[in-house]
């Protein structure tokens, strides 16, 4: 990452393009939910960007140093094999939209706090 | 431990329920399935409910299938002697499922659904009334 | 007449360092409460509490962005925790910023005045 801003909003980002990872792969699970056979995956994209926060302390993020990793639902497989959990991925969008609202707080704060220190409101 | 635990608490509700609907539908759709007397009956399939541990939150993280037992006793002998399956008495052997307490219990999973639903609803309402503290 | 404003959002300052509930473990519930100013100390003009005000609102920053990391990572501060750190910090630069504003319009008007 670059130009203006500090490792948080660097960390917000990636949490961003994360969520945004997840939500593609919730998609993919749904459209698979009646297909025998078939393994739901999970993304988790908030070890590596804890691992990279330690790693950079203060100082910014690299922008290919926080990658998505994808594992498999530990869910009990259906009669035909599926391990896709509707209810979960759908608890789960609710919670990626709260927490994508929370991050685009967390941006606007920190934009803002720029803002005002330059002087404009 | 996430940010939204109440919510991942409602779906262990939620899935449990789901499950128990599951087999209750499994066993009244074979409330007339027949076997031979020699043989094992079709058996109802009961659901138990297992509280989970500290996974989620210390004080407790919703619930988990523990096991799933069939129905035991026996089951109702029928008088049918042109049944294929029938023994030499003419008898065939119902299954054990005993329709009333399946339509009881399919009442309590569809109630407890919907409750761990509605727990769902309002944490999400909650922490969408967090997003907005400090919103002039 | 300079001093008054400021005077006046100095213990404002103050308050806001008070860490929102769960991040320090803290519950808030009877503790307390001593007005700043009252104990004597550091009390010792306008560039002390300048720096104080620097000071205070340099903490709430690092806490909110500690909140916000721990939110991005999944490291258990909640979205209240975050929304609560950062609207502490941000009316804490707001603050800050309109002490420097009103400092910068005395010292003009200072400047403005016939000798």
């Amino acid at each position: 990452m670059s130009g203006i801003g500090d490792v948080t909003m660097d960390a917000v980002t990636h949490a961003l393009s994360g969520l945004r990872t997840r939500s593609d792969v919730r998609a993919h699970n749904i459209a698979n939910a009646n297909t025998p056979g078939f393994r739901a995956m999970r993304v988790d994209f908030e070890s590596n960007l804890a691992a990279a926060l330690d790693r950079a302390g203060s100082r910014r993020l690299d922008a290919d140093a926080v990658e998505a990793t994808l594992t498999p639902d530990p869910n009990l497989p259906g009669p035909n094999g599926n391990t896709v959990s509707l209810e979960g991925e759908m608890v789960g969008q609710m919670e990626d939209n709260l927490l994508r609202s929370a991050m685009v707080n967390a941006f606007n704060f920190k934009a803002n706090m720029l803002r005002t220190a330059i002087g404009r409101r | 431990m996430g940010a939204f635990d109440a919510m991942d608490i409602g779906r262990t509700g939620v899935g449990f329920a789901r499950y128990w609907l599951d087999n209750l539908s499994h066993n009244v759709a074979n409330v007339n399935t027949v076997t031979n007397p020699d043989e094992e009956p079709f058996r109802a399939r009961f659901v138990v409910a297992g509280a989970n541990g500290a996974e989620i939150t210390p004080s407790g993280s919703g619930v988990h299938v523990a096991d799933v037992v069939d129905a035991v006793g026996d089951a109702p002998l029928l008088y049918s002697p042109d049944h294929p399956l029938a023994n030499e008495e003419g008898y065939v052997q119902g299954a054990a499922v005993d329709l009333a307490g399946q339509l009881t219990d399919m009442m309590l999973a569809q109630r407890t659904y919907q409750a761990n639903v509605r727990t769902i609803q309002t944490a999400k309402e909650a922490y969408e009334s967090a997003l907005q503290i400090g919103r002039g | 007449m300079v001093a008054t404003p400021i005077g006046a959002v100095t213990p404002i300052i103050q308050q806001s360092t008070m860490r929102p509930p769960g991040v320090d473990g803290s519950n808030g519930v009877g503790r307390a409460y001593t007005p700043p100013g009252t104990d004597g100390v550091g009390q010792t003009g306008f560039a002390d509490a300048l720096a104080r005000g620097l000071q205070a609102v340099s903490d709430l920053e690092g806490s909110s962005d500690a909140v916000a990391q721990s939110l991005a990572t999944g490291g258990g501060a909640s979205v209240e925790d975050l929304m609560v750190a950062t609207t502490q910090a941000q009316l804490g630069v707001e603050l800050l910023a309109q002490v420097r504003d009103r400092a910068l319009e005395a010292y003009q008007e200072i400047m403005r005045m016939p000798v």
